[in-house]
């Protein structure tokens, strides 16, 4: 016994001595110099000119608020399970972007922002659409720095404008899925080889629901007009969806959805011509089929139809967060320096379109610049991953009309009743957890038609029973009621 | 009584009085310098680690202090975590998925591991011999997301060569990734065939540790190749097979994570036929990214597979000590 | 039981360039006791595992009872072969090692206990039947491997180097064991050895064989007394035969060093004279045990009488090995050990010149 306990203290004593170096050299680092260093933890790989970037940036760092910056990338593949394990062993970083936002947020893994966010950072948190204020609330507090960008979404079908030309297919009625089959039969007769309509592992039909934990999960609010959008439900047991579903089953019965669809998750890139059609979710910032149409590399290249109206959805609010570390040293200097990433256009412009008079080079008219050669995506960072969206400069492509519509649409699009609504699902994980399995199981093969819904979906409800649907919905339901009764 | 009592204990005694601590600890020293990297890396990354398993027990919240701070804050919640694993439909499913298979993989592995040692063994040609080592080795040390491509190009739907030998015979195509009835076949020949060379080249340097005399004796003694076999070959094979399998029932609840969740792609509709413990386990909770139930849930298949060697071992030392494990 | 026919057997092995075995001629006799001996590497284990059909004949034929034996399966050649390791097979107990041959045969089950019985019984295993191999002494495991060949009731027995993995004491029990039970099943035995002592105490025949090629053929006592060369002569009897190199002057030889001189007997003096080796140079062949101190026995043999310092004495209890020198040429003899002798002593020997034996100083074939 004796000998035992010996052995627990002398364990006790080897791992308090590891902590107590680790923590010497993190406050040692920390100390060295008056202009602290901060680190933060990114998604996405290393911009090829890192160093020239990050010299600026620095610059303007260390003169508004004696700081520095470096960056640690991690690759979207790895960010998820790289990021848990930062987390949870405690090292002491200093901004992230968020993982796993909500869930984290609740077990204590960032640090509150709430009243942080007004006082060092009060700029950029006023320029913040209160969407993502209100959106990025849990339990009432605030967690993110959110970028301003994107704040409503609208699911729209993108259509391979060669296509269209090419063979003459009107697509103005297209406003669902129905309304698609026509153009899709159409395609299929002359391009057999081309995906008509692009649905692959992770495909989620638009049915009019916003969902509070993600669309994966079979908990859903209705956002219809005159829909119930005090209730949580099983968005499959709705006619709506399950129409829908059926003409996905349709069209991967017919072969115009790839036959591998539930496993495949190949990408179809934008500017292939391996695709006619597909589902993609625009924003304001995209400032309609400009951005598509940008990624495809041809003008025009790109025409989407809306298949929804636009809403400013939690998911979007959530899009991207900064967040500070609990366990950081420098917590105000680190808001600091995110206020000023998100403020200051000369540093933000300078990140995201890259060098100046390499990349770009400013015009005659305010806030317009012209690309040069030296753009590029590896020598530059993304907007939606950086900074407050609407302090970046546009090309001279995007006119002061778009821009205008830009702000209007913004000012006008609904918001999701479920808007701000992060429930807590501590005491259902259990029950989470089963149900994530079964909808691993389901939700592919029904969403990309690759299975029949109605029978499907019956197994599916049967399997979700026994997992504890009706507890977690039930649960969820009782923090919506008070939620809306809060707001 | 009395006079072998006394002889007893002095015998005890004499064995008692080996050397001193310090003087075996001296002559011992070269070979504990050669075991001290692989302890502290044993006790680092094995032993202290065992302690943490308390999060299995625990509602983790992190703490500003750290990991250690965090385990120490968090409350407890007793087998709350352990429930998933039990409390719905397809605990019965992974559980059954899991020891079918592994023990599908167990006696496979066993059987044809040990063919493929004997013919090599037999074989005189040792380059030929070192060209099917290498051939059969090869996989062992593919990636299972390579061989889940691999799998890919023989049965993908649309471009697959099975798929296109099939429709080039005037068959009807198959979709592979939602067709469960031929998912336990497909998973058994490609777990069994990715490990087949590593587990025969043991079995084949323990075939060539066999007196190469017993063979002529028992050529002598009349035994055709077969016989010789049956009676020299495989009953030396016997203590390392019944290692082998002892091992491999230690891991029975711990199923190749790669096999499962790469080669079917992670396909919705095979999970009744690929769900198994470290799949699930992954699906449900990458979402969550909870750390108590992950903990819980590599808890429990250590705690099984501690169990269950235990047992096997038990048996074997019954029925054979020389076999046994300790 | 068996007539057995060596002719002209070559072994060449892939890769090697010379024969490990050349020209091997031997005709073995029903009911005989013949070892081979010879130095390792001599070509005497081959030899026998061709017999035992182990491994293949490179020319020549192998008959037994006067059928070609060279392409029939060791099974199918009636014999019975025992392993310098034993060759045990370990999971098995020391009945189903015996029994393995018959079972294999599916002779009848009565039948084989009734064999392993026997086996058992003439080399005392009954006691031992349940145990494993590794249960047992190296003695036990020899009388084992001897049991498996006694069950087959094999027509021929082929032993190799049997003995070799035992200490001293259970070698020399375990050959009257061997030799005895020869005498009892009164079959054929082929005995490999590389001991001259196991050879000469147990063959009915022996074989020596140097580099693959047979030296000699005979009895015991044939290639102890007459052995056609210097190496037969040499190799057999211990401890080996003396030879000085010297030259042959009228009827007395000298050796090179002019230090010791010793007459020839007439009648081998008459056969040198013979072979033409008069004033000739010749190895000259004395065995220890024909060199001799006793008083009576230098007067007898007064015409070969040699001086020597002693270097070394040994006393064997009646016998004394002295080594001395004379000149440059130091040689054994084994005396009376009554007659004591001390080291730096100078003595006289005598030789007795009937039993030298001389070799051609080039061929070293035997000359008289």
């Amino acid at each position: 016994m004796k000998r035992w306990v010996k052995g627990l203290l002398a364990t006790a004593a080897v791992l308090g001595v590891g902590l107590t170096i680790a923590g010497c050299s993190s406050k040692k680092a920390a100390d060295s110099s008056d202009t602290k260093t901060l680190t933060m933890y990114q998604i996405g790989d290393k911009p090829k000119n890192y160093d020239a970037l990050m010299a600026k940036t620095n610059k303007i760092l260390k003169k508004k608020a004696n700081a520095k910056l470096k960056i640690n990338y991690i690759g979207f593949g790895d960010y998820a399970k790289k990021m848990s394990v930062i987390v949870s062993s405690g090292e002491s970083y200093d901004i992230a972007k968020a993982d796993n936002y909500v869930v984290n947020a609740q077990k204590g893994a960032y640090a509150d922002l709430t009243k942080l966010l007004p006082k060092y950072a009060s700029k950029a948190y006023k320029s913040l659409d209160p969407a993502y204020i209100q959106g990025n609330k849990v339990n009432g507090k605030l967690y993110a720095m959110p970028i301003n960008a994107n704040v409503y979404r609208t699911q729209t079908i993108a259509f391979n404008n060669s296509y269209l030309k090419k063979y003459n297919i009107d697509i103005s009625k297209v406003n669902s899925y129905k309304t698609l089959e026509p153009v899709l039969k159409k395609i299929h007769a002359v391009e057999p080889n081309v995906v008509a309509f692009k649905a692959t592992k992770g495909f989620v039909a638009e049915s009019g629901f916003d969902y509070p934990l993600t669309d994966k999960m079979p908990f859903a609010v209705d956002i219809t007009d005159g829909g119930n959008a005090n209730k949580i439900v099983n968005p499959y047991d709705s006619a709506r969806t399950q129409t829908n579903l059926a003409y996905l089953h349709k069209f991967y019965q017919k072969g115009y959805i790839p036959q591998d669809a539930a496993t495949n998750s190949k990408e179809y890139g934008l500017s292939s011509k391996t695709w006619f059609a597909r589902q993609e979710l625009v924003g304001p910032y995209d400032y309609g089929n400009q951005a598509l149409s940008t990624a495809s590399g041809e003008k025009n290249g790109i025409v989407t139809k809306k298949i929804s109206t636009p809403l400013k959805t939690t998911g979007q609010a959530q899009m991207f967060n900064w967040v500070v570390s609990n366990s950081s040293q420098n917590k105000e200097l680190a808001v600091k320096v995110l206020g000023i990433m998100n403020s200051d256009p000369e540093l933000l412009n300078g990140l995201v379109w890259g060098e100046e008079g390499d990349a770009w080079e400013k015009t005659d008219q305010k806030d317009k610049i012209k690309l040069l050669k030296g753009y590029a995506a590896d020598r530059s960072m993304g907007a939606w991953m950086t900074g407050d969206n609407s302090i970046l400069y546009t090309t001279t492509d995007v006119t002061d009309k778009m821009i205008k519509e830009r702000k209007d649409s913004i000012a006008s699009a609904k918001t999701s009743p479920i808007l701000g609504f992060n429930p807590d699902t501590s005491k259902i994980k259990t029950q989470i957890t089963n149900i994530q399995n079964v909808m691993n199981q389901y939700g592919d093969q029904l969403n990309t038609g690759t299975a029949d819904p109605k029978p499907t979906i019956k197994k599916m409800n049967k399997a979700l029973k026994t997992a504890g649907y009706d507890e977690v919905r039930a649960e969820l339901q009782k923090q919506y009621d008070k939620f809306r009764q809060s707001k | 009584m009395q006079g072998v009592n006394s002889t007893v204990k002095a015998k005890v005694k004499y064995k008692k009085r080996h050397p001193s601590f310090a003087s075996r600890f001296k002559s011992n020293l070269p070979l504990l310098l050669f075991v001290i990297p692989g302890a502290i890396w044993m006790i680092f990354f094995f032993y202290i680690p065992i302690f943490a398993n308390v999060v299995a027990f625990q509602d983790f919240h992190f703490s500003a202090g750290g990991f250690l701070e965090s385990l120490r804050t968090s409350s407890w919640v007793g087998f709350k975590n352990f429930e998933f694993l039990f409390s719905s439909n397809a605990a019965w499913v992974i559980t059954r998925n899991t020891l079918l298979y592994n023990l599908g993989f167990i006696v496979l592995n066993l059987i044809i591991s040990v063919f493929f040692a004997i013919v090599m063994s037999q074989l005189r040609n040792k380059r030929l011999i070192k060209v099917y080592q290498t051939s059969m080795l090869l996989p062992y040390f593919l990636s299972w997301v390579v061989i889940s491509y691999f799998v890919y190009a023989f049965i993908s739907p649309n471009q697959g060569l099975i798929n296109s030998l099939l429709t080039g015979s005037g068959g009807k195509a198959i979709s592979w990734y939602n067709a469960p009835q031929y998912w336990p076949f497909i998973l058994l020949f490609i777990g069994t065939w990715k490990s087949i060379g590593y587990n025969s080249i043991l079995y084949f340097a323990s075939a060539m540790g066999v007196d190469p005399t017993l063979y002529e004796a028992a050529e002598i003694d009349g035994a055709n190749k077969w016989q010789q076999i049956k009676h020299v070959t495989i009953p030396a094979l016997v203590p390392l097979m019944t290692l082998m399998t002892i091992l491999a029932i230690g891991n029975i609840f711990r199923a190749d994570f790669g096999l499962f969740y790469q080669v079917p792609q992670n396909s919705g509709s095979l999970y009744n036929v690929t769900s198994v413990l470290d799949t699930y386990i992954f699906n449900g909770l990458t979402s969550t990214g909870d750390i108590g139930m992950s903990s819980a849930a590599a808890l429990y298949q250590s705690f099984v597979g501690f169990v269950l060697l235990m047992i096997s071992n038990a048996v074997v030392r019954k029925i054979d000590p020389d076999s046994a494990l300790f | 039981m068996v007539e057995i026919k060596l002719d002209h057997i070559y072994k060449k092995y892939a890769g090697n360039d010379n024969y490990s075995v050349t020209d091997f001629n031997l005709h073995i006799k029903d009911h005989e006791f013949i070892v081979f001996v010879g130095p390792s590497g001599c070509g005497k284990s081959t030899t026998i595992r061709m017999i035992a059909g182990l491994e293949d004949i490179t020319d020549g034929e192998l008959k037994m009872d006067g059928k070609v034996m060279n392409e029939i399966a060791p099974k199918d050649r009636d014999i019975a072969m025992v392993f310098q390791n034993y060759a045990l097979y370990p999971n098995m107990t020391v009945y189903d090692n015996m029994a393995f041959s018959l079972k294999i045969q599916h002779v009848n089950k009565a039948e084989i206990k009734k064999r392993v019985a026997n086996a058992a019984e003439i080399l005392g295993l009954e006691a031992f039947l349940d145990r494993k191999p590794a249960a047992l002494s190296g003695g036990q495991r020899q009388r084992v491997a001897l049991g498996r060949a006694i069950v087959r009731e094999a027509k021929l027995f082929l032993l190799d180097e049997p003995l070799s993995n035992l200490d001293a004491k259970l070698r020399v029990s375990m050959r009257a064991q061997i030799a005895q039970l020869h005498q009892r099943l009164k079959t054929n035995m082929i005995y490999v050895t590389h001991d001259q002592v196991e050879a000469m105490t147990m063959a009915d025949r022996i074989v020596l064989t140097k580099q693959g090629e047979i030296q000699q053929v005979g009895t015991p006592s044939q290639l102890y007394n007459q052995p056609v060369n210097q190496f037969v002569a040499g190799f057999m009897g211990s401890p080996s035969m003396n030879f000085f190199e010297g030259e042959l002057h009228e009827n007395r030889f000298t050796t090179l060093d002019q230090q010791l001189t010793v007459t020839v007997t007439d009648q081998k003096l008459q056969k040198l004279r013979d072979a033409g080796y008069a004033n000739q140079k010749v190895t000259m062949g004395i065995r220890a045990e024909d060199i001799h101190t006793g008083p009576d026995l230098l007067e007898k043999m007064a015409d070969a009488k040699v001086q020597a310092k002693v270097d070394v004495a040994e006393l064997l209890g009646v016998e004394t090995m002295l080594y001395v020198t004379n000149g440059y040429q130091e040689f054994v003899a084994k005396v009376n050990a009554q007659n004591t002798h001390r080291p730096d002593e100078i003595i006289t020997l005598a030789f007795d010149m009937n039993r030298a034996h001389f070799f051609d100083s080039q061929s070293q074939v035997t000359i008289a």
